[in-house]
């Protein structure tokens, strides 16, 4: 075999502190060709190891250089083009672990890049030429959550020819978008942009729309997801159900519970629609809150004296007869089961409750989230889109907003959620707009407005005379009358100040909510130190998660506002299709081999895999999906296991080198 | 050195009720010790500061802001001494180990109403012990505020 | 149930009345207090913790070991020496501060160990004794009484040194069920939270300035609420809020006064404890005609 080194000074990074000269002189005999440059990353460099590989002067490649988490993929791409198994390449990495680490003992740094190029060297005299694997994928992929990020995504896969499994735990798709009025910067109409969606995913041929459904267990690996999903019971029959919503105005008194939907500020029945614009607009009973009238539960019949039939009010107001409580329905819902290549989890956000916050009056009706007053704001909200007070109905004649309520701060999140300042501008300009008697104040501790338009959209509202004080609020005392004094600070003028106001608006911080971290947990996607989901890079590959094959989409990775999202899902549904655009797909070959001949069939590998890749029938046999190559299964005692790659006579050979 | 980690996000003094009546601003105290360096003990106004903590409490970026201000004073008092009348008061808690001189008519009262007295005031060990504590961590301080120069 | 009963330094001479009402109330409800004999001052904020960090950690350990010594938690009735006792507790978890305080204290052959816990007496009725019990004491409820309730500051924050706490510290609960079980309204007003001005060394300073703390609470109360008494569970308030009520009205700024009372003054004379006993002679008579 024919060992080429090459060294790279990586600019001043190595040469500093390791003397390239120095290895250059001590290798000249031990290898075929040892050559160094610059930038072993650059196209030069490349040139030089293809034309040696060509000219039949090298068949094995060690690099000194950086970690091989930067550049192996293109150091194995350069071997491929010249024709070389791409993993007959080894990398010893004398910059991470060497020159970076001892800048001050350039001698002995020099020593042990000697030992590491060794190590490599004995090393790559052991590999094999393998091939990569290949497997033949699922043209199918799992969106989960039917948001606006989730809605775009499937679209755009759907255009590209993927059958879309779109699951979103509401009864309806749309998320948080269709509870807006009207969304920065050009003010349009919040529900505009959504409905279109909405209604061209439930209409699409390529797309399986399941809604009141949740994800229950993912199994396998990228290319092939063996997935299962809890359809809820709805107690209707949704293909009779027409949608017109007589049965929700029925239900007696005590079966009324403040509305998700409106965020607390209404009140809505046992039998419920989601919302005026819900697709699919189907009625769902909540078997928690109903009463069961006249006594008559779900799963019975009831017959009244003189033999006739007692029907709730509910089962009476129902034109299609698609509520039947007589029937048995099974509360747990109905389980699927689908295969799929990829999944993109789009799970959203949640709002912090005001409730957390016990400075800022959180038991007083006129001291709301900024969510809640979105719902006022918006035509289908509890006041119709007028700004009015919800405890007594009058229009509040001063409103103040406060911004970073959880955000930025060591006791909750100490992140910044990005969209609340040109929400809380909007906000103020819409009232502004419809009402312009109203004073309008925001407390700030900065104005951040980022990017294209919206310094302008800033600007645009000061000139309308909406009050920005610099200076976060300490806390809200409430006044008899309903009234509100905030205790704050105006850091312009330098003095604290008071505000008496009708209406105070807290913009609380967005976090992931709960269940979207018992998801992550079922998947195997990290939560990161934030709180969200956790992206496999954050400038390089904010979409993908650590898992190949599950990406993600939206504010579930982070804060972010509607164009970045819709960015987000897009970027997703592009890296699915180029998965999943194959035939195939390629896979490093570094999993675990048997050697049936040594194998005694003794079982202790299928007991001790985690990842339930290995399975014992007379012989232990892998599957090669599932296998990550971890190596636990190589402490088989019969010796009959290896990891491809990275065989044990492989690691000897280096640690060998190592210890000299 | 956590001061440095302060925004000026203003909570501090928009929820301290001294701030609002006396020259104390624990958010320019910290702003002008960030920019230009001057250190919290050189200013006299952190004697408005009432200890409520009401500022500790609130601020985002978990600054111990009146436990700054009551370690301040410590350095505070050796260079400039008590102020007002301050080294009176001081001056008795050293020499009779309490705050409030105990008056004939008060102490009447309180054998009146029946009730035991036992302050460190009376007890003779018990006000020697206070004594050589303050005496001995804090005493030149004392003298020296309480002097008719200071 | 027993406890170190720690008086501080004013209630003992200032306002002796209030320590009585505080014995007299605490043996109606069976509950026992122990006498520190030899205890200090506390040290308050304003003085020695303004100077020594160590000359405060040992006054204060100093008064905490007495009570060790009797193998009692300690209750107070000043919410300075609540606050100030707490904050030696806290800081002396700490094994170096408390290694270098033992050593000053082993001088007078005493010794800290950090296992008497601080209390204030309003503590004691709102978290250790049944409410009911509490209730059924009560022999004359108080009617269409308006009271305005006042906390505090150094009661209500800060939370984490404080081994019992309110649930909402900018809503406090404990002082208006207490007043609330004994017949009378306690409605809220906007500067319930807010400090009287007196804890530490604003007064001695600046006495100008301090009477502006009371301006704004008294302007707050009379105009939200318009209450017939103020009800305060710290002596340091009560005090402040009387004199500089006075002082208000002398300069013209203010053309009310309301009379000021510790809770358990107004607690003794609803479980019919005499009120000659409780109050002094001058209050009385003023107090008596507002709550009858």
């Amino acid at each position: 075999m024919k060992i080429g080194l090459y060294i790279c000074h990586c600019g001043r990074n190595i040469a500093d502190v390791v003397d390239i000269k120095n290895l250059i002189g001590y290798f000249k005999d031990k290898v075929n060709v040892v050559r160094d440059h610059l930038f072993m990353c650059s196209e030069p460099a490349w040139e030089m190891i293809r034309s040696d590989v060509t000219n039949k002067l090298v068949d094995r490649v060690v690099i000194a250089a950086c970690s091989p988490y930067n550049h192996e993929k293109f150091f194995r791409s350069a071997l491929e083009t010249a024709g070389l198994s791409k993993y007959l390449l080894e990398i010893a990495n004398i910059r991470e672990q060497c020159s970076w680490v001892h800048g001050k003992n350039k001698r002995e740094a020099t020593e042990k890049a000697k030992r590491l190029i060794e190590a490599a060297i004995s090393k790559v005299k052991t590999l094999k030429p393998l091939d990569d694997l290949r497997f033949e994928v699922e043209r199918s992929v799992l969106v989960i959550g039917g948001g606006i990020a989730g809605m775009t995504a499937s679209l755009d896969l759907a255009k590209m020819g993927f059958k879309v499994y779109l699951v979103e735990k509401e009864p309806s798709v749309g998320g948080k978008l269709i509870k807006f009025d009207k969304i920065f910067p050009l003010n349009d109409c919040a529900s505009c942009v959504v409905s279109s969606l909405m209604a061209e995913v439930a209409n699409n041929p390529m797309i399986e729309l399941i809604t009141y459904a949740e994800v229950e267990e993912v199994d396998g690996s990228f290319g092939n997801f063996n997935v299962k999903v809890r359809k809820k019971q709805t107690y209707v029959d949704w293909e009779k159900c027409i949608g017109c919503g007589a049965c929700t105005t029925v239900c007696p008194p005590k079966a009324w519970k403040p509305n998700e939907f409106d965020e607390g500020l209404s009140k809505r029945a046992a039998m419920y629609i989601v919302s005026p614009q819900a697709v699919p607009k189907k009625a769902v009973h909540d078997p928690e809150l109903c009463v069961n009238c006249g006594k008559k539960k779900l799963g019975t019949r009831r017959f009244l004296r003189g033999g006739k039939e007692y029907l709730t009010p509910c089962e009476k107001a129902c034109p299609t007869k698609a509520i039947d409580r007589s029937k048995s329905w099974n509360p747990e819902g109905e389980l699927l089961n689908f295969n799929v290549g990829a999944i993109i989890v789009a799970t959203g956000y949640k709002v912090m409750e005001k409730e957390t916050f016990k400075e800022y009056a959180p038991h007083s009706p006129n001291v709301i989230t900024a969510l809640q007053f979105e719902r006022i704001l918006s035509p289908t909200g509890p006041t119709g889109g007028k700004v009015l007070r919800l405890s007594d109905g009058k229009k509040p004649k001063a409103i103040s907003f406060i911004s970073c309520v959880g955000s930025r701060d060591v006791r909750y999140h100490t992140y910044c959620s990005k969209v609340c300042c040109l929400y809380m501008l909007k906000q103020a300009r819409l009232v502004k707009e419809r009402e312009p008697e109203i004073d309008v104040y925001i407390h700030v501790i900065d104005v951040r407005a980022p990017g294209k338009d919206l310094e302008e959209y800033y600007i645009e509202a000061r000139r309308m005379g909406i009050g920005v004080i610099r200076g976060k609020v300490g806390g809200i005392e409430e006044l008899p009358n309903g009234r509100l004094r905030i205790l704050g600070f105006d850091a312009d003028l330098g003095m604290p100040v008071e505000v008496e106001v009708d209406l105070v608006v807290l913009a609380t911080a967005i976090e992931l909510p709960e269940d979207s971290k018992e998801l992550a947990r079922k998947i195997g996607v990290a939560v990161d130190p934030s709180g969200f989901l956790k992206e496999d890079h954050p400038k390089l590959r904010p979409v993908e998660s650590t898992l190949s094959g599950i990406f993600l989409a939206g504010c579930c990775q982070g804060p972010k506002d509607v164009s970045e999202t819709v960015a987000q899902a897009k970027a997703a549904a592009a890296s699915v299709a180029s998965l999943l655009s194959k035939e195939e797909i390629k896979v490093e070959p570094f999993i675990a081999k048997v050697n049936e001949e040594a194998c005694s069939g003794c079982g202790i590998c299928e007991n001790v895999c985690p990842f339930n890749a290995i399975k014992v029938n007379e012989v232990a046999v892998v599957d090669e999906r599932s296998c990550k190559g971890c190596g636990i299964c190589a402490s088989c005692p019969a010796k009959a296991i290896d990891i491809q790659g990275y065989s044990a006579e492989s690691i000897i050979a280096e640690i060998d080198a190592l210890v000299g | 050195m956590s001061l440095n980690s302060c925004i000026q996000c203003g909570t501090c003094i928009a929820s301290c009720p001294s701030g609002r009546i006396t020259a104390l601003n624990t958010r320019r105290i910290i702003a002008e010790f960030i920019s230009s360096g001057k250190k919290v003990e050189e200013r006299d106004e952190i004697w408005f500061c009432v200890t409520c903590y009401a500022c500790q409490e609130r601020c985002p970026r978990g600054i111990e802001i009146t436990d700054t201000l009551i370690e301040a004073r410590r350095t505070l008092v050796r260079n400039k001494g008590l102020p007002g009348r301050l080294g009176y008061a001081f001056t008795f808690l050293m020499n009779h180990a309490a705050l409030v001189p105990a008056r004939e008519e008060h102490v009447e009262l309180r054998r009146k109403l029946g009730l035991p007295i036992y302050h460190a005031q009376f007890d003779e060990k018990a006000k020697e012990e206070v004594r050589r504590i303050v005496e001995k961590h804090a005493g030149s301080v004392v003298r020296w505020s309480s002097s008719p120069a200071a | 149930m027993r406890f170190g009963f720690f008086l501080g330094c004013q209630i003992p001479f200032l306002k002796p009345e209030v320590e009585a009402s505080i014995r007299k109330v605490m043996s109606v409800l069976g509950v026992e207090l122990l006498d520190l004999e030899g205890y200090s001052c506390c040290p308050t904020w304003m003085s020695v913790p303004s100077l020594d960090l160590n000359a405060w950690l040992a006054i204060s350990a100093r008064n905490l070991a007495i009570a060790e010594n009797l193998g009692v938690d300690v209750v107070t009735g000043c919410s300075n020496c609540f606050s100030v006792l707490n904050h030696a507790i806290y800081l002396l978890k700490d094994e170096r501060r408390r290694f270098d305080v033992n050593r000053i204290l082993s001088k007078f052959g005493k010794f800290y160990r950090g296992t008497s816990k601080v209390y204030h007496v309003l503590h004691v009725f709102s978290d250790f004794v049944d409410m009911r019990e509490l209730k059924r004491k009560i022999k004359y409820p108080l009617k269409d009484l308006t009271v305005a309730i006042h906390p505090g500051c150094q009661l209500l924050w800060p939370t984490r040194v404080m081994d019992v706490r309110e649930e909402n510290p900018f809503y406090p609960e404990k002082l208006k069920n207490l007043v609330e079980i004994l017949g009378a309204k306690a409605p809220y007003y906007s500067r319930l939270d807010y400090c009287c001005g007196a804890g530490t060394s604003v007064a001695y300073i600046d006495y100008e300035k301090s009477s502006y703390f009371v301006l704004t609470k008294l302007e707050s109360m009379k105009e939200e609420i318009d209450p017939d008494i103020i009800v305060t569970p710290c002596s340091t308030c009560l005090i402040q809020l009387e004199e500089m009520q006075k002082r208000l009205k002398k300069d013209g700024k203010i053309n009310f006064e309301i009379p000021v009372v510790y809770y358990t003054q107004l607690l003794a004379i609803c479980m019919g404890i005499p009120a000659n006993e409780v109050l002094k002679e001058e209050s009385m008579k003023k107090i008596l005609e507002v709550i009858r």
